[in-house]
């Protein structure tokens, strides 16, 4: 009989030599139950994933250019590089079929890798320079995964652990954005030609810091403006007659314009910054059942509500008064709530587990960012929350059906009487 | 710590509330899920005639038909038998080896002839045991085959008493026929102080492909109702409800037919039935949600009865008595009719069945009499199993006979099967989100792959109901069901041989092999 692998079709094993064949083939063989499946495939949802975030990268192509995709790129043959040669060192060996010739299983095809890249990629600047991306892919192929055993064995998401390698190590180049191709301004779409741009969460981070120390703001009388309109400021999209007209007052129509330049991503930042298209790609991964409504809700929610009730208690505005939709659509908040948070092997199992995640990365992404020294939160707080996961997993655990309480495992333990619930209410016949 | 572990509870008793009042049909509120195929199983659409099948002319009678030791051939190579004879039991059934080894059960010649041969042969379970072959031939001195009397009741077990009842019913043979083939008389019996709350129906057909007990209450649902009036007898039940999925729902008016047609029987007047008038209690028939594994014990008590089974016990725990429709009807076959189980209804299925149909076959029908009906075969067989495809038992040696537990054997494609490369886990939770037992696969599959079959067991191994909805759901194709078959072996092995248990090397891939 030939030797039954364990990746081969089910079919191949029981299949007759068809010379001798004559009616249909019988399989020569019993196997487990259950006989049928659902089609679901590992590989099939890393695909579905890189697909759900592949109209915000060809977007960012768009807004940043070439110099945007040669990021990608890198990233992900990177990543893929760092798997294809790992493999070929280490996986010859076959520990449960060892009478069985040692060949390398490759696993480039379950396309983790090409996610990983992907997302590694979409956390960078477009404008940093060819090592970057190269150096973080093989760190998070090789540090954090690898060496964890692989596939679904790793405790963070090696994306965005070879982000925070950058961010680490080069500090300087990672703080630096160029500027998007175009912008929305007076109206309409412009070309956008400055050299270099802070980012939305960098100069909000610069007003806070000088709103807590006292300093005077550069114009006199300006007082503590709003982060969506220094920013605006910033990336001059408002004309300077409008500027002469604005002192201490806020406009709506520019205001309308410089959010709707973040939720298009027309600003400078990470490639992944596109808040609309990263959002409808997390909707899609919802939709398809991918990940479970738990994280980015409790994410995103505490996120808002945190900063909607102390958000403006820098400006002096008091309670309630905080800008949600300036800090929900800048930053990495979105892709971190939709694509990061919510990978797999990072992320408690139980929906409880989940939404304490998701409460403690909303949390910490607002602690981070309006009293931490670094910019932006969400990547710290992602990777922090990853790190109570295996304890999160302890705390909270299935009960088992028919036991009293939730977590006992042992039949009848702190349990009298069975668990009864509602019954049935039905018409006799 | 707080207790938040009653809080949480507390919200999932809306879980059962809520999606009735959103007009979702009602069912168990742990795990479970929409199998594939649940809506290609042939029956969903035309109903399909049972076809009754006579006399084969050769039955090969298993003696392994039930759990429990296996039976003693009563008959000899050679011997005249006639349909309804005991050709085999457990035991010489003195009072003394009952006690010891309850587990008993007996065996009847479903058709007149001759006894050729008891050889061995492989059950589809895996099992070996010896069977006895009867060919058939009509036999001169043949007593006479007491009428059928359709649609009528004579009530002549009326006022027969628990006990007595129970004896006719070991007397007839009956085991469970959803699968289990429990002895009925066995399970019929209550715990001391334990009185029956529900008598539960199971009429749910949560496998896909299979359709036998549809079959059944199309055809022949007066004799259903006749049997749960014999068990209200037996059990006195405060609620009677039969179990079925929405998916089944089409029966649901010829179940209500045969309760007007058998409560009409049930007429004043009639002096040997006097006492049965208005006996029978009102009948409830619970249309539940079609959802993987609706018609597994636990599952269904806690569906209609919101009850919870402890682990590792009855249901007759929280009093509630589960019995297959089936089993129902040849209760009724044997008290009404004096007929001891020598048929059950079979369904032929599976993608590369020519035309898959249902079969009222006497027992030890080979399958390739049944396959012929079908038409035969005509696409490749990816996997030939006894039962359904989500817990039936693969088998290769195609000499197989229709056994008291078969509810169907199928014939799968490799694209109906749609197994795909087994990669490693990726901790998407998918097996824990779907065990409708509270349990997590995914950590008791690596604890038995770790030969810690101890840890795995403080986890909750020994409450899985191997219904293999994790295996099945699986995105990396781990053979999860399997390995929790392996890990319970090794479980009963190390408590049986403490001192052993590092002997008992091996993986459960190893055992695939």
């Amino acid at each position: 009989m030939e030797p039954h692998k364990p990746g081969d079709d089910t079919h191949a094993r029981g299949a007759r030599n068809p010379k001798e064949n004559k009616g249909p083939s019988l399989p020569r063989g019993v196997f487990s139950s259950p006989h049928i499946f659902t089609g679901r495939s590992s590989a099939r949802i890393m695909w579905l994933v890189s697909l759900c975030l592949l109209p915000a990268a060809l977007w960012a192509v768009w807004l940043y250019g070439w110099p945007a995709l040669r990021v990608l790129l890198l990233s992900i043959l990177s990543c893929a590089g760092t798997e294809a040669l790992l493999k070929l060192l280490t996986g010859r060996e076959n520990r449960l079929y060892q009478d069985r010739p040692r060949k390398i299983i490759w696993t480039l095809d379950d396309g983790s890798a090409v996610l990983s890249g992907l997302l590694l990629g979409m956390n960078l600047s477009p404008s940093v320079a060819w090592y970057i991306p190269v150096f973080g892919g093989i760190f998070a192929m090789a540090v954090c995964k690898w060496s964890f055993g692989g596939l679904g064995a790793n405790w963070v998401n090696p994306a965005l652990a070879g982000r925070a390698f950058l961010f680490f190590s080069f500090g300087r180049e990672m703080a630096h954005w160029s500027p998007p191709h175009r912008v929305w301004r007076h109206g309409g779409l412009q070309n956008f030609d400055a050299d270099t741009v802070a980012s939305p969460l960098t100069v909000f981070k610069e007003e806070l810091l000088r709103a807590r120390s006292g300093e005077p703001a550069p114009a006199p009388d300006a007082g503590v403006g709003s982060a969506l309109q220094s920013w605006g400021e910033a990336m001059h999209l408002q004309d300077l007659q409008d500027l002469q007209g604005l002192q201490g007052g806020q406009d709506p129509v520019h205001q309308g314009q410089s959010l709707l330049n973040l939720l298009y991503g027309f600003h400078s930042g990470s490639i992944g910054e596109s808040a609309a298209l990263i959002l409808l790609g997390g909707l899609f991964l919802w939709a398809l059942r991918i990940i479970s409504w738990h994280i980015p809700l409790a994410f995103l929610g505490s996120f808002a509500l945190l900063t909607w009730v102390f958000g403006g208690l820098y400006q002096g505005l008091g309670l309630f008064s905080g800008e949600v939709l300036f800090h929900l659509l800048s930053g990495g908040i979105m892709l971190g709530a939709w694509f990061m948070a919510t990978d797999y092997p990072g992320c408690p199992k139980m929906p409880a587990g989940k939404l304490i995640f998701g409460l403690g990365c909303g949390g910490l992404t607002f602690l981070i960012r309006f009293y931490g020294s670094y910019p932006e939160g969400v990547m710290l707080a992602i990777l922090f929350m990853n790190i109570w996961t295996p304890t999160l997993d302890i705390l909270i655990q299935p009960r088992i059906f028919g036991s009293g309480r939730l977590g006992s495992k042992r039949a009848g333990s702190g349990q009298k009487k069975a668990v009864r619930r509602n019954r049935l209410r039905l018409p006799g016949y | 710590m707080p207790n938040y572990h009653s809080l949480l509870h507390s919200l999932s008793h809306l879980k059962n509330t809520l999606p009735s009042l959103a007009g979702r049909a009602p069912g168990f509120t742990v795990g479970g899920f929409l199998p594939p195929a649940h809506e290609q199983k042939f029956h969903a659409g035309k109903p399909s005639p049972i076809e009754y099948i006579d006399n084969p002319a050769k039955t090969e009678i298993s003696l392994l038909q039930h759990i429990g030791p296996v039976a003693k051939p009563l008959v000899d190579i050679g011997e005249h038998v006639h349909s309804g004879q005991l050709i085999a039991q457990t035991g010489n059934m003195s009072d003394g080896e009952l006690k010891q080894n309850f587990l008993y059960s007996r065996i009847h010649s479903p058709i007149d002839g001759i006894v050729t041969a008891i050889e061995s042969h492989t059950l589809a379970n895996g099992l070996k045991a010896e069977s006895i072959v009867i060919e058939y031939e009509t036999l001169p001195g043949n007593p006479a085959k007491p009428a059928a009397g359709r649609n009528h009741v004579s009530g002549r077990w009326r006022g027969k008493g628990h006990k007595e009842i129970l004896e006719r019913v070991a007397e007839a043979g009956i085991v469970g026929m959803g699968g289990a083939t429990f002895p009925t008389d066995i399970k019929l019996h209550l715990p001391i102080n334990r009185r029956c709350d529900y008598l539960l129906l199971n009429a749910v057909e949560c496998e896909p492909y299979l359709r036998s007990d549809t079959g059944l209450l199309e055809e022949m649902a007066f004799d259903v109702i006749g049997g749960i009036d014999i068990l209200a007898e037996c059990l006195k039940p405060k609620h009677i409800v039969i179990g079925l999925e929405k998916n089944q729902s089409w029966v649901l008016p010829l179940l209500k037919e045969a309760i007007r047609n058998y409560r009409a029987q049930l007429k004043p007047g009639d002096g040997s039935r006097e006492n049965s008038i208005g006996l029978l209690p009102p009948i409830r028939i619970a249309i539940l949600r079609t959802r993987y594994p609706q018609g597994a014990e636990r599952q269904l008590v806690e569906a209609v009865s919101g009850r919870e089974v402890p682990p590792g016990k009855l249901p007759s725990e929280v009093g509630c008595i589960v019995i297959n429709i089936s089993t129902g009807k040849a209760i009724y076959d044997a008290l009404e009719r004096g007929l001891p189980l020598t048929r059950r209804i079979v369904t032929v299925g599976g993608g590369a069945v020519r035309s898959p149909k249902v079969f009222n076959a006497p027992l030890g029908t080979p399958l390739s009499d049944l396959l012929d009906r079908c038409g035969g075969l005509d696409k490749p067989v990816a996997r030939m199993m006894n039962g359904g495809p989500m817990m039936g038992t693969s088998f290769y040696d195609f000499r197989q006979f229709v056994t008291k537990g078969s509810a169907g054997f199928l014939f799968l494609t490799a694209e109906e099967i749609a197994q795909k490369k087994e990669r490693p886990c990726i901790r998407c939770d998918a097996c824990i989100q779907v065990c409708p037992m509270g349990l997590e696969p995914t950590a008791m599959y690596k604890h038995i792959l770790a030969e810690e079959t101890d840890s795995a067991e403080r986890i909750g191994l020994m409450n899985c109901i191997e219904c293999g909805a994790c295996a099945s759901v699986c995105p990396s194709q781990i053979p999860l069901t399997q390995g929790f078959r392996m890990g319970k072996v090794r479980w009963h092995l190390q408590q049986q041989n403490p001192e052993n248990s590092e002997n008992l090397h091996g993986r459960p891939e190893d055992a695939a092999r």
